[in-house]
């Protein structure tokens, strides 16, 4: 029990150390290519008369470090439209749709582990009886996941995370986070996010032995392909409509 | 959970019966085919169908692979785009290419629209199952167009517009040529895009550089004035608070999708989504209104603030202003979203253009804008047809009479639909298509329903 516990350290703590390279990477990248590039409005040397503010909004968040939340925005719409995106026409060739929606199935059902423990942690009989009935038809019915038998007759996927949970005990959301590769995050969500992730990673030693990371960039490929967003279609505001969607939907989460 | 528990009690009770009315129904629309002139696009409601479009099974078939390429081109010269995320550095565009000779049809976006949006990507993929190459391109009015590809950074005035719309039409045939058979070429576009197809008719009459085969209008605004004033009376009554009560206008949408895909479980977030949220939930008038006006104020801070960044005019944000990667833009989204279109027309546009043209005032200007401009031209030129309904609400009093006497069996009027509702269902395609494909000699939509 002891080496188990100390090898989830491990995990955890070389997760958190990738995490915090991938951050500051990001943030060198997007400083070092285009920071240092300021635009002045209007022709050079004009001014005009100062406009006056208004009043708080419902546009305006909590996000204290929004200057690196935008640079890192930025670095992962670079990073989508040149090394994601390719990536996923790749993806989406190799593998017919009928495959993928099976793939994406799997992973529902594999995630369906986090969402039962945080079911019972959020004291939620619905959601908890649900999540069993669920694991239980599709692990039989739905061939080990494979199929998604149970949305079928009524019993869905609510995706319950460590993050809606620590929200539903009252923890507000914190300071707005844009996370590197992941996007629109908060203080709160992305504790949330380590906690859901470490004990994945406790599981998978527990039953396998072993992390199983070299399932990472398949399940990348398929989440990227569940997911209709496309960076820049939303025009100039798109990070202040994108922070105002994501906070707005998790606090919806969190109510239901 | 309980609630639901009582609606499949509900539901016992009256499903049999219910079940022999769609039975007998059924049976008897097979037994006595309909008239074929019949238009069954099942919305009636020209606000929801506006929101909502058109329901997937109802939808014209697309072919299974749709090869949807971005292409790119150099920006037109001007000051450099600021360096916020969407720095723009090129021009895009969407070519949907066939592998042998084919026409060439042009499709320009509606108000605020990208040339990747949801219906422009219908529309694509429906010329390309039909046998064209298609060119997609981005409205006159989206910041991407105001960056790369505006000459005068200030869109609104639709034949100046245009002109920038027709140069970039050039580059992109000159650019493609090598590679594809072209045998002709279309236009058509929806919305303000179908305005902007009428001007862009007009100056090809002059500038003879395509010579359309055809040029079809879809939903269009006839006088961009009037249409812009029922948008900004639209937000006014629906949003009394203002940009403040956009906020729960918002917050009831994402509630509503929280509770569909709680319901649902894991669902895509797209139209079809919209569509059964709708009939679960019926909107009511005043709530559609809202999220139409949102829409279109959404559209028009995105340009008032690239108009104003570009051109320095101080109005939203100070010229001498300084914007990097980390500039936060809340405080200038705040200002452009509090603009009707009409402060945009009286506080920008007019005095951009009264600077420009000698004598110019507000009533010639608006009178520009408008599709009565080019009525005499219209009338005439039997390439070019509009399709719009009766219920399309961007059109003021007397415009439906206007597009009716001025293209005379050239104009389709469907009953319902909205404003572009229906551009998806199967007939509209349908028609469509028809248009496109006929020859010089049989240019006319069907004709004129009387309106039910």
């Amino acid at each position: 029990m002891m080496a188990a516990v100390n090898v989830w350290r491990s995990a955890a703590a070389l997760r958190a150390a990738g995490l915090a390279v991938a951050f500051v990477l990001c943030a060198l990248m997007s400083t070092g290519c285009s920071a240092s590039r300021t635009f002045t409005v209007g022709e050079p040397g004009a001014s005009s008369a100062p406009l006056p503010d208004i009043g708080p909004a419902p546009i305006d968040r909590n996000d204290p470090w929004e200057g690196m939340n935008r640079r890192v925005y930025r670095f992962n719409a670079g990073f989508d439209r040149y090394v994601f995106l390719p990536a996923l026409d790749v993806w989406r060739f190799i593998l017919p749709s009928p495959v993928r929606r099976g793939f994406s199935n799997v992973l529902s059902h594999v995630g369906q582990i986090t969402s039962l423990v945080n079911s019972i942690v959020q004291l939620s009989p619905e959601k908890t009886v649900g999540t069993v009935g669920r694991i239980i038809i599709n692990s039989t019915f739905g061939i080990a996941g494979l199929f998604d038998a149970a949305t079928g007759i009524g019993l869905v996927d609510h995706g319950e995370d460590f993050g809606q949970t620590l929200g539903v005990y009252g923890v507000p959301p914190g300071p707005y986070l844009v996370l590197p590769f992941m996007g629109p995050s908060s203080t709160r969500d992305t504790g949330g996010f380590v906690v859901d992730r470490a004990f994945i990673t406790w599981l998978q030693w527990q039953a396998f032995g072993g992390s199983q990371s070299y399932t990472f960039l398949p399940v990348a490929m398929q989440t990227r392909d569940d997911l209709a967003f496309r960076y820049g279609e939303l025009g100039p505001f798109e990070y202040e409509l994108m922070r105002f969607l994501y906070l707005e939907w998790r606090a919806t989460q969190v109510a239901l | 959970m309980s609630e639901r528990r009582a609606d499949a009690r509900r539901l016992r009770w009256w499903a049999v019966p219910a079940l022999t009315v769609v039975l007998i129904g059924a049976v008897l629309a097979g037994a006595c085919p309909r008239p074929a002139s019949a238009y069954d696009y099942p919305v009636d409601d020209g606000l929801l169908a506006t929101v909502v479009g058109t329901a997937p099974a109802d939808r014209a078939e697309l072919p299974e692979h749709v090869p949807f390429e971005v292409r790119r081109l150099d920006r037109v010269p001007g000051p450099p785009v600021p360096p916020s995320f969407w720095n723009q550095d090129r021009v895009r565009y969407g070519l949907v290419a066939q592998d042998g000779a084919a026409p060439l049809i042009f499709i320009v976006a509606g108000t605020g629209a990208r040339f990747s949006s949801e219906k422009m990507r219908f529309l694509a993929a429906a010329f390309y199952g039909a046998g064209y190459h298609v060119v997609a391109l981005s409205s006159p009015t989206h910041s991407d167009f105001i960056l790369t590809a505006s000459s005068t950074r200030m869109p609104g005035l639709a034949p100046e517009d245009v002109r920038d719309l027709y140069a970039l039409m050039k580059r992109v045939h000159v650019e493609l040529q090598p590679d594809l058979e072209i045998s002709g070429f279309h236009l058509t576009g929806y919305s303000l895009g179908g305005t902007h197809s009428a001007f862009l008719a007009a100056l090809d009459e002059r500038e003879r550089y395509f010579g359309f085969g055809r040029v079809l209008l879809i939903n269009p605004a006839v006088d961009l004035y009037s249409s812009v004033e029922i948008l900004d009376e639209m937000f006014a009554t629906a949003l009394p608070d203002g940009p403040e009560g956009v906020d729960r206008i918002f917050q009831r949408l994402l509630d509503l999708v929280s509770r569909y895909v709680h319901a649902r479980g894991r669902a895509p977030l797209d139209s079809e989504m919209l569509y059964h949220i709708a009939e679960v939930h019926p909107p009511r008038d005043a709530g559609l209104r809202a999220v139409i006006a949102t829409v279109f104020r959404l559209a028009a801070a995105n340009m008032i603030f690239t108009a104003d960044t570009m051109t320095g005019g101080g109005h939203v944000i100070e010229a001498g202003t300084e914007i990097s990667v980390s500039t936060s833009l809340t405080p200038y989204f705040k200002r452009s979203v509090r603009w009707p279109f009409v402060r945009y027309f009286d506080e920008m546009l007019l005095p951009y253009w009264q600077a420009r043209r000698q004598g110019i005032d507000r009533d010639a200007l608006i009178e520009q804008a408008s599709l009565r401009s080019i009525g005499p031209y219209l009338e005439g030129a039997s390439h070019v047809g509009v399709v719009t309904n009766a219920d399309d609400f961007i059109l003021a009093g007397g415009e439906l009479d206007f597009l009716r006497s001025t293209f005379g069996d050239r104009a389709h009027v469907y009953p319902t639909g909205g404003h572009c509702g229906n551009i998806q269902y199967r007939d509209n395609v349908a028609d469509m298509l028809a248009f496109f494909a006929a020859t010089p000699t049989t240019a006319s939509l069907r004709p004129v329903e009387s309106a039910r």
